[in-house]
């Protein structure tokens, strides 16, 4: 079920109190929740990441030898300073806030109209796991034709939330969710099936 | 033509023609680096500004060799390029410092706290009021350390960490005891007083040891106990005993700072980086076993008890192999550090306050449990405080068996509690 603003903020509220049991947290609380709607809005933060284009012939997206850190490039860009996204650039960016979803609760990311409406296109609906800890990466793009200029600390995103139904005996684990304040790239899970038929074309192959 | 810089002036003539081109190709070419270095991505203004400070007193050097030509006298000329020369060499190193700055391996949210907790501690100096300036720096040495009174950046606390743990937020306590040096090079009135107190601890140690004494000084120059210390010869010989007692007073006094600001996380920063030890004593720092038991015994005042057994964490330094007598001069240096202890510890309780709360410190520590960054932070002392406590728990989230994946999650948490801090701090400000 869709959360109201009024809900996310009483959960907000109840996860304030130091001895709340698995609670809805986000720090810092800097947006104000819109009472009439049902997302929280986010910032964007200081650290950004992307890819360096001058070593890379391509990304084999099959392949999983390459490392993150060969990868990408990291920037920090402090309150008060910049980074401009030119048009067809694409840079990872971190919300500023650091969200601790309860292990009944879900998420949504969704990018804010009015930016997609002027080519920045901010996040792919990103699905959000319950007891998930951290910033949130986004993936931001310019699709635009004009350059945009992004400041750590402008309202970039909102969140709906959503609670989770779990089956009769089903456990949780969160333990997989070591927060992060800076974008992640990832990994990419290995993918049997597609290594799988792969294999059958190369044999196939004369 | 002659290579020797100590001959006449009408000898050296065509020496000093050489020299001065020289000398302004050097400056052309430090200024030009200066120039490729300000392309760098600058996360912090302070570190910028330092660039332009360090051009700033170079083009006035560059200016005063142009007035120079080949008629000016020989003698200025070489005085000239030799000052010249000298400060390249003391601020090259500051470049690489500064550019440095600029890596993301940095924990760049703890340089503006960690700013406004130098203005504060700064603010005290008995000097004139100077802005304050930092850059927070990672250095390819393993000690942290401080370039002190930088001619060009004479506004400027600079620190450097040690590049594999810079990203490390625990150790931030480290930079109290730099801080300490700020303070100490800004208020001159602080160390003449310190230095003049020392020596009357030197002179009445070495009037306690006068045998001992007379057998280093040159022979036939001390008659009488306490006779003309004052003396030149005799001053030759004691003097160094002062210098190292003093050097260490000034340790002791940022060990001191350290703990007074940042409570026991001071303790186990030291215990971090420095236990067992080096084996090898520098002499213008106590021995880290004295050092360690004069923190336990700081910390007995300041009510900030320190591990159990800390002194232990530090093996003995070996002796430092010395003639007869540098071995004395060392006894007395160490022995008028011991007994300037009591006031040191007086003198940082008097000067500066504790950060330090233990509520504040259990409510952050409870923060982290939960997996989140902390609020409402009264000092960024308690969050480096609580991330310790953190780290030492045994039980620290449980599901989480890899202590690597345990001890990067505090990291994240404990810098973007920083982070969470200075947006408080900015957001609170009319």
């Amino acid at each position: 079920m869709l959360l109201t603003a009024a809900r996310i903020a009483e959960l907000l509220a109840i996860g304030a109190t130091p001895d709340a049991e698995d609670p809805l947290v986000i720090t810092p609380q800097l947006c104000r929740l819109d009472r009439s709607g049902a997302s929280v809005d986010f910032r964007l933060g200081s650290w950004f990441m992307n890819l360096r284009q001058s070593r890379m012939t391509h990304l084999d997206i099959a392949k999983k030898t390459e490392k993150p850190a060969q990868l990408t490039k990291t920037n920090f860009v402090p309150f008060g300073k910049y980074y401009v996204l030119h048009p067809g650039d694409f840079v990872l960016g971190v919300t500023l806030e650091w969200l601790r979803l309860p292990s009944m609760m879900g998420a949504y990311v969704i990018g804010r109209s009015s930016w997609g409406r002027r080519g920045l296109i901010i996040a792919t609906a990103t699905g959000v796991h319950p007891g998930f800890v951290g910033t949130l990466t986004l993936e931001l793009s310019n699709v635009g034709e004009i350059p945009v200029k992004i400041y750590p600390g402008m309202s970039i995103c909102q969140l709906f939330l959503h609670t989770v139904e779990r089956g009769k005996n089903e456990t949780f684990d969160d333990s997989r969710f070591v927060g992060f304040r800076k974008p992640v790239l990832g990994e990419i899970e290995r993918d049997d099936v597609a290594d799988k038929l792969a294999r059958i074309k190369k044999e196939k192959e004369p | 033509m002659s290579n020797d810089p100590g001959e006449s002036t009408a000898e050296s003539a065509p020496f000093s023609a050489t020299l001065l081109p020289y000398a302004r190709s050097r400056l052309d070419a430090f200024l030009a680096e200066i120039r490729r270095l300000k392309q760098s991505e600058f996360p912090y203004d302070d570190s910028e500004a330092a660039l332009d400070a360090v051009a700033v007193y170079f083009e006035s050097f560059l200016a005063s060799l142009e007035l120079l030509s080949k008629s000016t006298d020989a003698a200025l000329i070489q005085n000239q390029c030799s000052l010249s020369l000298r400060a390249l060499q003391a601020h090259l190193p500051i470049l690489g410092l500064i550019l440095r700055s600029t890596n993301v391996r940095n924990s760049f949210e703890v340089v503006a706290p960690l700013k406004r907790l130098a203005e504060e501690v700064l603010g005290s100096t008995t000097g004139p009021t100077v802005p304050v300036k930092l850059v927070l720096s990672s250095e390819w040495d393993y000690f942290p350390f401080t370039y002190k009174g930088v001619p060009a950046l004479p506004e400027y606390v600079m620190i450097g960490l040690p590049a594999s743990e810079s990203p490390n937020p625990l150790l931030v306590p480290l930079a109290g005891h730099e801080l300490g040096h700020a303070f100490w090079t800004r208020d001159l009135d602080l160390a003449k007083q310190l230095k003049s107190r020392a020596k009357t601890h030197v002179m009445k140690i070495i009037s306690d040891r006068w045998e001992e004494f007379v057998r280093i000084s040159p022979s036939g120059k001390v008659n009488e106990k306490g006779e003309a210390l004052d003396d030149a010869v005799l001053m030759a010989v004691w003097q160094p005993a002062l210098e190292w007692a003093a050097h260490q007073c000034e340790e002791l006094f940022c060990d001191f700072l350290g703990l007074r600001l940042f409570g026991g996380s001071f303790y186990w920063s030291m215990i971090y980086l420095l236990s067992p030890g080096f084996r090898s004593r520098n002499l213008g720092y106590p021995d880290i076993r004295g050092r360690a038991e004069h923190l336990t015994q700081c910390g007995r005042v300041f009510g900030v008890a320190a591990p159990d057994r800390y002194a232990e964490y530090f093996e003995p330094e070996e002796e430092a192999q010395l003639a007869e007598a540098d071995r004395f001069r060392l006894s007395v240096a160490d022995e008028a550090r011991r007994q300037m202890v009591p006031h040191l510890i007086a003198l940082v309780a008097e000067k500066f306050a504790s950060k330090s709360t233990e509520a504040e410190c259990d409510r952050i520590r409870r923060c982290f449990d939960r997996r989140v960054p902390s609020t409402g932070v009264a000092s960024i002392v308690d969050i480096v405080n609580a991330g310790w406590r953190a780290f030492h728990d045994p039980n620290l989230w449980p599901k989480m068996p890899a202590p690597k994946d345990r001890h990067r999650l505090l990291s994240e948490l404990v810098l973007k509690s920083f982070e969470v801090y200075e947006i408080e701090q900015i957001l609170s400000t009319p």
